[in-house]
């Protein structure tokens, strides 16, 4: 089953092992900026049983992202060290970014990210402030991604037919980001 | 039986028929989802663990054949286990995805056996033993509903 959610409602989420014990609270989300792909997670440590470099969480070693708590097998899940620096972004540092289609028209800031969790967890979409080039300026509006982007850097860009397939809320956005793949890959037909 | 009602129940020795402490931890075995030992209150002296083995546990009142069957804790792992810490009433209960079922109210045991039966989670219902997977510092942590 996969489940659409905010990266910022991720952020501060006790991390619980299935034994019962708080090994910290999620920081940051972390994705590769290249695939578009979310890796895993930064965590503020919490507790004596927490080692101070043990800090980030691979989505690999995630038994289950939950309302209340991302729940861990082991302890041990916790990577020794930084995920490899290349290529790699955190949430916050996208958040502001303007958001322009391949055309040349700024849709707006990023707001959030949003992260479709399943066996992988992916970066689906983002939610916007919206600009004035869409109808419903000053609102929050969520973008359908392409499978590959790339979700770092100064511009975000997304192709123009993106616009089509724009959201309002997450309930029908899962299906706005499958129509819209399925149309990119379509191609001009 | 519940660990509410279990809770300062006093100890006695049958042997001398002299309280030797009162009920103020539990020791719960995980994987056995079990009341494997009790830690005492009032009990004289550093021995202030009795196995389930070694009692009774009556009505009124939880029999031990004698003083001597008062021991240290076993290991960390069981000082831990009967520490403030892993005490399940009053805990949160998160099934294993990661959802919030409630809290611990109260612990339902079989009195014949140590077997715990069910977590009392007040109005938000009842989670049979059968779902336990871990008890931890910060959580309960349960199977999903079937």
């Amino acid at each position: 089953m996969s489940v659409l959610m905010r990266a910022t409602e991720i952020e501060g989420r006790p991390v619980v092992t299935l034994a019962g014990e708080h090994v910290g609270d999620v920081k940051d989300v972390v994705f590769d900026s290249s695939k578009g792909k979310m890796l895993g997670f930064t965590l503020r440590s919490h507790g004596f049983f927490s080692a101070p470099r043990k800090d980030v969480l691979a989505w690999s070693k995630v038994a289950s992202l939950g309302r209340d708590a991302v729940m861990i097998r082991e302890e041990d899940a916790l990577e020794e060290e930084a995920l490899a620096a290349e290529g790699i972004s955190e949430h916050h540092n996208v958040l502001g970014n303007q958001v322009l289609t391949d055309t040349g028209t700024d849709l707006g800031k990023v707001a959030d990210v949003i992260i479709e969790t399943g066996v992988t967890a992916e970066i689906v979409g983002y939610e916007v402030a919206a600009s004035e080039a869409l109808a419903t300026h000053g609102e929050h509006v969520l973008i359908p991604l392409p499978d590959t982007i790339a979700v770092s850097g100064e511009h975000l860009m997304v192709p123009a037919a993106a616009l089509e397939f724009v959201s309002h809320d997450l309930s029908g956005f899962g299906a706005a980001v499958q129509d819209f793949r399925a149309k990119l890959r379509g191609g001009s037909g | 039986m519940r660990f509410r009602e279990a809770d300062g129940r006093k100890v006695v020795s049958a042997e001398s028929a002299e309280s030797i402490g009162r009920i103020e931890a539990y020791v719960i075995d995980t994987g056995a989802r079990s009341v494997s030992a009790f830690r005492l209150a009032k009990a004289k002296g550093d021995a202030t663990f009795v196995s389930w083995e070694d009692i009774q546990f009556g009505p009124d009142a939880v029999i031990v054949p004698s003083s001597d069957r008062l021991r240290t804790a076993r290991d960390e792992a069981e000082a831990r286990a009967a520490s403030k810490d892993l005490q399940p009433v009053g805990k949160l209960v998160l099934d294993e995805s990661g959802t919030a079922l409630g809290k611990v109210g109260d612990v339902e045991f079989d009195p014949g056996t140590g077997a715990i039966v069910e977590f009392d989670l007040g109005d938000q219902g009842t989670v049979t033993a059968d779902r336990l997977i871990g008890l931890g510092a910060y959580a309960v942590v349960v199977a999903e509903a079937p």
